[in-house]
């Protein structure tokens, strides 16, 4: 546990803290994403090089659960949910190296900051809800297109 | 009208990214618990998306928390009911609410007491404010607009008094009144929050002394007659930790 909290915890950290932007939650989440993936050892199905995204991820679930302050969510990050978001397969034929700069930007400042939709919005200068609609296409790996 | 798919794409990625409004969350949720290819979506798109985590830059994690990490796997390596616990994959549920509660309050809860604190008024039978009282901050975490409990602690006759604000008792079931202190793994009761007054007063009779620093508070939505288990078996919806005045 030691050695795959100093491989990942600098870089979850900083995940945390742009996500929360409060250094004592980000601690505490860290706290719990690492006490989480130790009660889930048994069911972790180690991936190489992915393995850090598994971890990741699970700190997500645990920062989303802060942020919506939600008992269900919760569970999705510590219950019996856990155990499938660390033993899930890599998902063939999608990757983020398909969408264009600007998608890849927008995805990543929502999914790595919590940008909200009018900030993107500002930024973009496309509507609210177009980028909303973007961003779920983004984030199903349709890299932008409708599903039309 | 939005398709299925589509619905679901919006669904996810709202929640995912964090943007997701209350009701979205509760449907995310219901989705998630009760849709298992709801939620081999949700997994594919947190598939696609990990590969961002890579560029989330390096922030050195605050010192002395390996040390707290390692304090609570060793006790649950020394508790054969932990261990146990460990090993189905499932925390006793009414412990894991309170916690992650506890650390989400501690956001909210310089800024609101600020805001939010109503005196008690002192011709109703409740006391004065005195250097003796301390006063306790339970808050939600809406963002816009934070829901707020505030009550004051007499310690001398041990009774919490206080009004709400931005916020009144659930339509079903009541609200009770948990204890987290410091040493103490499991949530303690200290009652139900159903005397409210027609201007939103609340009074309790404590059978515990609180102590400022070591103690949370924090208030869950319960079934008529209190949680039937030793814990919160329903929702925390507001928290907040014991300071002085």
């Amino acid at each position: 546990m030691q050695a795959i909290y100093e491989l990942t915890a600098p870089r979850l950290y900083g995940k945390l803290l742009s996500l929360l932007e409060d250094p004592d939650l980000a601690r505490q989440v860290l706290h719990t994403t690492y006490v989480c993936l130790w009660r889930q050892r048994h069911n972790i199905e180690t991936s190489g090089d992915r393995d850090f995204e598994k971890i990741a991820a699970l700190a997500h679930h645990c920062a989303l659960r802060v942020r919506f302050q939600s008992r269900d969510a919760e569970g999705l990050a510590s219950g019996q949910n856990a155990g499938a978001l660390l033993e899930r397969k890599d998902v063939e034929g999608v990757s983020l190296h398909r969408l264009d700069d600007g998608d890849r930007a927008m995805l990543k400042a929502a999914y790595l900051g919590f940008e909200s939709i009018d900030g993107l919005a500002g930024q973009t200068g496309m509507p609210p809800e177009e980028v909303r609609s973007r961003l779920a296409r983004l984030a199903s790996g349709k890299g932008g297109q409708s599903d039309d | 009208m939005t398709s299925r798919p589509e619905h679901w794409q919006m669904l996810a990625s709202a929640y995912l990214m964090g943007h997701a409004t209350s009701e979205e969350v509760a449907e995310f949720e219901a989705l998630y618990a009760s849709d298992a290819s709801f939620r081999g979506f949700v997994t594919d798109m947190e598939t696609f998306l990990a590969p961002l985590n890579a560029d989330a830059d390096e922030v050195t994690p605050p010192a002395g928390l390996l040390d707290d990490i390692m304090d609570v796997i060793e006790a649950e390596l020394d508790s054969p009911k932990e261990r146990i616990a460990s090993n189905d994959n499932i925390k006793p549920a009414p412990q894991r609410p309170w916690q992650y509660a506890t650390a989400a309050s501690i956001l909210v809860a310089a800024t609101a007491i600020g805001l939010h604190f109503i005196p008690v008024d002192g011709d109703k039978g409740t006391p004065a404010q005195t250097a003796q009282e301390e006063l306790y901050a339970l808050m939600s975490g809406g963002e816009e607009t934070p829901s707020v409990v505030v009550l004051l602690y007499d310690k001398d006759t041990n009774t919490i008094s206080g009004r709400l604000t931005n916020t009144s008792p659930p339509s079903e079931g009541v609200w009770q009144l948990w204890l987290l202190r410091e040493g103490i793994d499991a949530p303690q009761s200290l009652g139900l929050l159903q005397e409210l007054s027609e201007d939103g007063r609340i009074d309790l009779n404590l059978a515990t002394d609180l102590a400022a620093g070591s103690d949370t508070l924090a208030i869950s939505v319960e079934p008529e007659g209190g949680s039937p288990e030793a814990g919160p078996t329903g929702p925390i919806v507001f928290t907040g930790k014991v300071d002085p005045i």
